[in-house]
């Protein structure tokens, strides 16, 4: 192993690397909330179920929801065991980070 | 489908580089101004009310508009082509300043260490350290969360040179990342957590002897090279390739010194049972790395010699209240220190055995839980019954989720390490070359 001390223009390694950025894109929004399956997504958190729950309820009033599915993960710390499901039943989604 | 996310201040950051992260850099995330700790329900509720027209603003936008939204706002980067270059300039290598001590500022006031000086990664320091493994410098041995920075060989390298790992180290070292990254250990939770939780790095096997590692006096505190710069490797590569920065991303409320580095060896020469690695399913006779997201240690004591008091004692420490496995189940650590463990296997105790008794003994009463809490452990374990005072919470859903390793020297002492719960399942890896087969030594991987 070196024991050289640091010379100038001596190059040091950047310990970050590349990041597996994905390709994806926004999804288009929908011209009118009418008539669309609303999903709310609960982290478990607490406080969580109370404010969405407020969200749902002011939402609800002011669009025609076909439907609305709430889901409430019941371990914050890790994925949504039936996001798969709920992705192919709404049209939309509300979720929370840190709420 | 159209989304709109919300989030508290301080998160809202995290929510944009993971969205970042999935190429979309212009999701509409409307931030709620503060978190909801101390706030009543009637509070928490009316804190939605502003938010609506910001849900609805995200759900309805069109996309084109949403994106010159982000273009203007203050989560934007600089774009085109300036852009690229920022990103290029904040991945290249660098020039060294003079001295090392000069380097050392450099790197800390990039982000790049965890406080303490690190060995400034030269070049040739970089190419010694990846004498030690039969992989090659650009092989990607994990994806780290949440940023999703490729850990490939390369910079897991640079990390641990700024770690002071000697290159021997190396090969634990890739083992750890490796272990970290699988799905199930499930590291965005430990990154991004509230509570004070690392990975902790078990070692078994002969390399453990081989690079002078401790499992005896002190074996998770100061003083042994290995110990100490493995644990730090793991815990540079969170941060740099992983992104797990503290405030931004990491959320540990205190953090603790664990999450410096957090890495010892089984005492396997004085353990009268199987090593934990081997009960993982580790070839005999090879080298392993297990790791556990655990939240420190509770340290128990007991005057007594005798195989019952030995074990209600660390049923009880292990049942306290306010700990994450009493709150959701999951995997959880006992640390043996071998005069204990000698002692229960003398009495007739293998590990299955005292799993066993703490899984029954190792329990919290329903009936103390206060009303205001009850709730939360409703959902988090509804399989239990709810409706009994008398009820009793066990701290796993199984007995096989308590794991037990004997560390440390003979005394009157031992550990309890509760987990997150089950979000993160502990992972085992064993040291192997490239084609697959376990190494009996470091020197198995040296280059020639």
């Amino acid at each position: 192993m070196t024991t050289q001390a640091l010379s100038p223009r001596q190059r040091l390694k950047n310990p970050v690397g590349q990041a597996d950025t994905k390709n994806q894109v926004l999804a288009p929004r929908p011209t009118a909330l009418d008539g669309k399956t609303l999903a709310i997504v609960d982290n478990g958190k607490e406080g969580a179920n109370i404010f969405l729950g407020r969200v749902q309820q002011r939402l609800k009033e002011r669009f025609k929801f076909a439907d609305v599915i709430y889901v409430r993960k019941n371990r914050s710390g890790m994925p949504c065991s039936n996001i798969d499901e709920v992705a192919k039943k709404a049209d939309i989604v509300v979720t929370g980070l840190g709420i | 489908m159209a989304s709109a996310v919300l989030a508290a201040v301080g998160f809202d950051a995290l929510g944009h580089r993971e969205a970042s992260q999935m190429g979309l850099t212009e999701l509409p995330i409307v931030t709620i101004p503060h978190e909801f700790f101390g706030f009543t329900d009637q509070q928490i509720a009316d804190s939605a009310e502003p938010m609506v027209d910001g849900v609805v603003h995200a759900l309805t936008t069109k996309v084109e508009d949403l994106v010159r939204e982000h273009a203007a706002g203050p989560w934007a980067r600089k774009g085109g082509a300036a852009k690229a270059k920022a990103n290029v300039e904040e991945l290249a290598d660098i020039e060294s300043p003079t001295s090392a001590y000069d380097a050392l500022d450099l790197f800390y006031q990039r982000g790049w260490t965890d406080g303490l000086p690190i060995i400034p990664p030269t070049d040739d320091l970089v190419s010694a350290m990846m004498a030690y493994t039969d992989r090659s410098p650009d092989d990607v041995i994990g994806v780290i969360k949440p940023r999703d920075g490729k850990a490939t060989v390369e910079k897991i390298a640079v990390n641990a040179v700024m770690a002071g790992c000697r290159p021997e180290y190396f090969p634990v070292v890739l083992a750890a990342v490796e272990a970290v990254a699988e799905p199930a250990f499930n590291l965005y939770t430990i990154q991004a957590t509230t509570n004070p939780i690392a990975p902790l790095v078990l070692v078994n096997g002969p390399i453990a002897k081989e690079l002078d590692m401790n499992w005896s006096f002190n074996a998770f505190g100061q003083g042994r090279r290995s110990n100490a710069t493995i644990g730090r490797a793991l815990r540079l590569v969170m941060m740099n390739i992983g992104g797990g920065i503290p405030g931004a991303i990491d959320k540990a409320i205190h953090g603790l010194p664990h999450k410096y580095t957090f890495c010892a060896a089984e005492n396997e020469a004085e353990s009268p049972w199987p090593s934990l690695a081997e009960e993982r399913g580790a070839p005999k006779g090879s080298s392993a790395v297990t790791v556990i997201g655990v939240l420190s240690a509770q340290n128990w004591v007991t005057w007594a010699s005798s195989p019952g008091v030995i074990l209600s004692t660390a049923a009880n420490a292990m049942s306290a209240m306010g700990t994450n496995n009493t709150f959701h189940g999951g995997p959880s650590l006992l640390v043996l220190n071998p005069g204990h463990a000698q002692i229960l296997a003398k009495a007739g105790y293998s590990k299955d055995d005292v799993k066993r008794f703490m899984f029954t003994n190792a329990r919290y009463p329903v009936g103390k839980l206060h009303p205001e809490e009850i709730q939360h452990y409703q959902l988090r374990r509804p399989q239990y019954n709810w409706g009994v005072p008398m009820a009793e919470l066990p701290i796993a859903d199984k007995w096989e989720d308590i794991f037990i390793a004997v560390v440390g020297a003979v005394g009157m002492h031992g550990l309890f390490m509760p987990t997150h719960g089950d979000p993160s399942k502990p992972t085992t890896k064993v040291i192997r070359r490239r084609d697959g087969t376990p190494v009996a030594s470091v020197n198995d991987l040296r280059r020639k």
